[in-house]
């Protein structure tokens, strides 16, 4: 969840809270993307009486862009409508879950496509009363819970696949040494003042799961004009994607317990790069830039152009980044920066490569479905690794994001606006300790990923993989 | 006049516990469904919506009253309404 509770007022809202979005030419695919939303951050395995699901007042959506002025052309929205087969129950399932239409399953959740083409106005169902699978509750509950996620995989039409519910969490960051002040814990002996030793990273995201909402169709579905990107530098082979959620704008709670919603549709929760508005933005605007559209990001450039996280890096680690500080000093906008998340590389700047959309700043995942995916030792540095097929051309399941962006903002990518810059040594070294090499697609305790849709591995079980509530060592007295 | 569409174009959306039997025909929602409507008072005519209506007076001083029923919003002017809902308001307090 590279954006999880990143904003005060929706880290209350969990249901609708974006976490991750992916965008990828799938390796066993080539004529495909696919698309991957997901929502409910720190989701424990172990629940009851209730479980994780979307909410049915949430409007979900996938929104690409392909012609590069920060509006959506085309969103495909996500509605679900939860009903009980047995009301008198206070259970989730009275029996075994044997499968997606199992009578014992008392709580069950549907789903509503719908592709919308803002340039003809036309609203196109995909997918209607489509089931979910339950949740990984445990052997009892779901003894064959592989089985039945598996029927939860719908062919809207011929090569269209969809997906949604319950997946083990693919993000993988040291979120409790990151967000304490900078800590890279194999480096941590390095923090100023610090008396602790290096050590390996942690994966604080470990043994979680999320839900997920993915979506797999041919790349000519969402291109401009059905083109068909076979060359890397035509402007219509790259998409700008991003996802959101949406509340109606009045909410009363009733006296007999119902909750009554009326208005339209209002956004949320918004993410297309990780990180954003986790690490860019000030806390005072996250969710304000979480209501606004990708198209009004040129009033977020600030933050990206000077970065305050580039800025605490030398002072948390004195002495590792002198080249970053001078940078800093300069006052020179970080146009590697801006270009990397807010308008896409353009070409001429690394060979072969560019997924440039135009100078209309709007965050977004751009990803050039001409290039094609890396199916022999993919680089989980993606693009900085020399792996043009991952993040931030798009972004796969298993590319290193934090990583990634920690060493983008860094330097290591300013050379190349400034090609007379010399980014750090430490820039370059900069990692989580979460992968045994830049080849390494199994992050440490992730689930592995699947090799076919719906990517995200089977969900963690309630039952075997409770929340760790080891304690943390006592403080001293 | 604008006129707020027909119950038959309405769904009332109900929470999260509520058992719904059947899927639900939903016609895709869209962001912000606002019409402006009639800004004197005494223009408004037609049925009556059947359902929950919401109405939100940010500030009764512009007479501006956002009306909300299913996924639709409607933006009405009338300081009066707004000013007797504002008094209506502070008599809980």
């Amino acid at each position: 969840m590279s954006s999880h509770k990143e904003a005060p007022g929706i880290s209350f809202d969990p249901a609708a809270d974006n976490t991750d979005v992916y965008a990828f030419v799938p390796p066993n695919d080539s004529d495909d993307v696919a698309l991957i939303a997901n929502f409910l951050p720190f989701e424990d395995p172990a629940g009851g009486p209730n479980f994780y699901e979307f909410g049915d007042d949430v409007l979900y959506e996938i929104h690409v862009d392909n012609d590069g002025d920060g509006v959506p052309d085309i969103s495909f929205q996500f509605r679900f409508n939860t009903i009980y087969t047995i009301p008198d129950s206070f259970l989730y399932n009275v029996g075994p879950i044997e499968s997606i239409n199992s009578k014992n399953w008392n709580r069950r959740q549907f789903a509503t496509v719908t592709r919308v083409d803002h340039g003809s106005n036309k609203q196109t169902r995909m997918g209607h009363h489509l089931p979910l699978p339950p949740c990984n509750v445990g052997p009892f509950s779901t003894p064959d819970y592989v089985h039945v996620a598996n029927q939860g995989i719908h062919q809207l039409s011929k090569d269209r696949s969809f997906f949604a519910g319950q997946r083990a969490e693919g993000f993988y960051i040291d979120i409790g040494a990151i967000f304490d002040l900078g800590d890279l814990r194999p480096f941590q002996n390095l923090h100023v003042g610090s008396t602790l030793a290096a050590m390996p990273g942690v994966n604080g995201l470990k043994a979680l799961n999320v839900q997920s909402i993915a979506l797999q169709l041919p790349k000519t579905d969402v291109t401009r004009g059905g083109y068909n990107p076979k060359d890397s530098s035509d402007p219509r082979s790259t998409i700008g994607v991003w996802a959101s959620a949406s509340r109606q704008r009045s909410r009363v709670y009733d006296k007999d317990g119902e909750v009554i919603n009326t208005g339209p549709f209002v956004q949320v929760s918004r993410l297309g790069n990780p990180l954003f508005n986790e690490v860019l933005v000030p806390i005072t605007k996250k969710d304000y830039w979480n209501s606004q559209k990708p198209s009004h990001d040129k009033q977020f450039a600030s933050y990206v152009a000077h970065p305050e996280l580039a800025q605490l890096l030398p002072v948390l680690y004195p002495g590792v980044f002198p080249h970053l500080a001078n940078l800093n000093q300069s006052g020179k906008p970080r146009a590697d920066l801006l270009a990397i998340l807010l308008t896409g590389i353009p070409a001429g700047i690394i060979p072969g490569f560019q997924n440039y959309t135009g100078p209309v700043e709007a965050d977004q995942l751009r990803l050039n479905m001409a290039i094609p995916p890396t199916g022999n030792k993919p680089s989980n540095l993606g693009l900085i690794g020399g792996d043009p097929a991952g993040f931030p051309n798009g972004r796969r399941v298993f590319d290193d994001v934090t990583t990634i962006e920690l060493r983008a903002v860094a330097g290591v990518t300013y050379p190349l606006v400034a090609p007379g810059y010399t980014p750090d040594a430490a820039a370059g070294a900069i990692t989580q300790g979460l992968t045994s090499s830049n080849t390494d697609v199994n992050a440490k305790n992730t689930v592995h990923y699947l090799p076919k849709f719906p990517y995200l591995g089977t969900p963690h079980s309630g039952y075997y993989n409770p929340a760790n509530n080891v304690p943390a060592p006592a403080p001293p007295r | 006049m604008t006129e707020l569409p027909s119950r038959r174009n309405f769904l009332r959306t109900a929470s999260l516990g509520a058992a719904v039997v059947g899927a639900a025909a939903v016609a895709p929602p869209s962001l912000a469904s606002t019409a402006q409507a009639a800004t004197s008072p005494g223009e408004v005519g037609g049925p009556a919506y059947d359902g929950a209506v919401t109405a939100y007076v940010r500030n009764h001083r512009t007479g501006e009253i956002s009306v909300m029923a299913g996924e639709h919003e409607v933006t009405y002017h009338d300081r009066d309404l707004a000013r007797r809902l504002a008094r209506i308001a502070a008599c809980g307090h």
